[in-house]
């Protein structure tokens, strides 16, 4: 997936500032940054679920042009990439199941026998296959996050896109989640993800890419970024995020 | 002296009454239709900010809000058989404005009022779907209009559904209105029989018992549906569910 010079603003606030970015195939690419950097802006404007204002988002032969969007193409990239959210957005009257069936019978047009094992597959995957039937508000915090997880790779996306996926979780859930995900890293998917949890970016992730007010100051390999940081802003960034840390490995 | 309340009578004239119970309730039916189809038309080019619809929408809802009943059913007996002479006398069409059953104009004047205030129950029900789940479904790759029968769509029922429930209740009682266009329902027929024999408190009474029951069961109605619809979000998982997971940790 590569994007090319995308820009955001909100009314008079720019958000994102001409983003380049390639996120390689089969690679974890992690995006950093304080809040307010654009990091979930520029997440949510892969999936189209923010419009930008200009810039081009290009996944193998879908391009997508900000500025002349057909909407055959913001379903073709829609359709391409899965999107992991922050608050989970389950659809709360479907049962985990149901949830993770729904793009599978309503988009990938599978029967309801198909999907449904497809489903159970994921979700044992997360390890929720005794939980198939509950509905969400059934479910812990972790085990609804694992849920939209196993939505999500239940459409085999090229790219999934993971917003914060552990921000919104009490802390004792946030293993499990990231347990998951890790998974899924090693198995080789594409993934692109904002995330706060800098152990777990150091260890699953390929490539680091700090922002910083709507721009990607830096980026590199975990080791180098967080061991190396180049710019200052980098440096105050995780000098303040890594206050105990110890850097001797 | 005769009897200051005829208790026979009332109970005589109670089946002559409610033998025209269909007629309003066919009036109901139709006119809810009408403002169903017409009031979610108004709430979807609100929504969706259609140009000219939408503010044509914003005036209607506005005069229907100020406008009595009564008045939209006068000017709907008197105004559409004008309109339609006008286009007779225009483009020498041939309608013949006498052969409009009153009925026709019943369906219309309430089905009209009816749309203004559902369009408002609508819009707000549609409105208070969970945007986060809306997202879900745009990212899943659902096209607008799936996304509206799958995710939309459900949720905006459940919040609509005591609303329109009230509104159906309210068009029930305002069916009788009727009468003033020539409708024989029951309340025509209640004011019949009143002065038949010159007893009218005995048959208020008699119609005011037959709306009290239909509007309890609509009510009722309502409930129960709003009931099956929130299924899902009852906190325990029914029996079924149980089972099948029972089942499931067994094999496991």
């Amino acid at each position: 997936m590569q994007i090319i010079a995308l820009k955001k603003s909100f009314g008079k606030t720019a958000v994102l500032r001409g983003i380049d970015l390639t996120v390689p195939d089969g690679k974890v690419t992690a995006v950093i940054g304080p809040s307010g950097s654009g990091k979930s802006t520029l997440l949510r404007c892969l999936d189209y679920l923010e419009k930008p204002n200009s810039g081009r988002i290009v996944l193998d032969d879908i391009v997508l042009n900000a500025e002349q969007p057909h909407k055959k193409d913001i379903l073709a990239l829609r359709r391409s990439t899965a999107m992991v959210f922050q608050q989970f957005n389950l659809f709360r009257g479907r049962t985990a199941r149901e949830n993770v069936m729904e793009g599978l019978v309503q988009v990938k047009r599978m029967s309801e026998k198909e999907a449904g094992v497809i489903a159970e597959h994921y979700l044992n995957e997360v390890g929720l296959g005794s939980r198939m039937n509950y509905y969400p508000r059934q479910l812990s915090g972790g085990q609804q996050q694992r849920v939209g997880i196993a939505r999500a790779l239940a459409l085999e996306p090229k790219v999934i896109l993971l917003d914060e996926p552990t921000s919104a979780l009490d802390p004792e859930m946030i293993g499990e989640v990231l347990v998951v995900i890790g998974k899924q890293a090693k198995q080789g998917k594409t993934m692109l993800i904002v995330s706060h949890e800098m152990d777990f970016v150091r260890e699953i992730a390929d490539e680091v890419v700090f922002m910083d007010d709507g721009l990607i100051l830096e980026q590199g390999p975990p080791r180098e970024l967080f061991l190396n940081p180049v710019h200052e802003r980098t440096r105050q960034f995780l000098a303040r995020v890594f206050q105990n840390f110890d850097y001797a490995i | 002296m005769g009897k200051l309340f005829d208790f026979d009578f009332l109970l005589e004239a109670f089946p002559k009454i409610l033998r025209y119970l269909p007629v309003t309730l066919e009036i109901t039916f139709v006119a809810m239709i009408i403002g169903l189809v017409l009031g979610l038309g108004i709430a979807l080019s609100e929504i969706h900010n259609i140009p000219v619809c939408k503010q044509l929408g914003q005036g209607y809802v506005a005069f229907i809000r100020g406008t009595p009943l009564m008045v939209l059913i006068y000017l709907t007996y008197f105004g559409i058989p004008l309109m339609l002479e006008s286009l007779n006398r225009r483009f020498g069409t041939g309608f013949n404005t006498n052969a409009i059953p009153p009925l026709a104009y019943a369906f219309v004047a309430l089905g009209l009022n009816d749309a203004a205030f559902n369009s408002v129950a609508i819009r707000s029900a549609i409105e208070a779907v969970d945007k986060r789940e809306i997202e879900a479904a745009h990212s899943i790759g659902m096209t607008a209009l799936q996304t509206f029968k799958r995710v939309i769509a459900p949720q905006a029922l459940i919040i609509a559904v005591p609303n329109l429930g009230n509104q159906i209740i309210g068009l029930i009682k305002g069916t009788s209105l009727a009468f003033t266009v020539s409708v024989i329902d029951i309340m025509a027929s209640a004011r019949i029989q009143g002065s038949r024999g010159m007893r009218f408190v005995e048959v208020y009474i008699d119609v005011a018992v037959i709306y009290w029951v239909v509007c309890f069961l609509t009510g009722k109605c309502a409930a129960l549906i709003e009931r099956r619809l929130r299924r899902s979000e009852l906190t325990a998982p029914d029996e079924k569910t149980l089972e099948k997971n029972d089942i499931y940790e067994r094999n496991v």
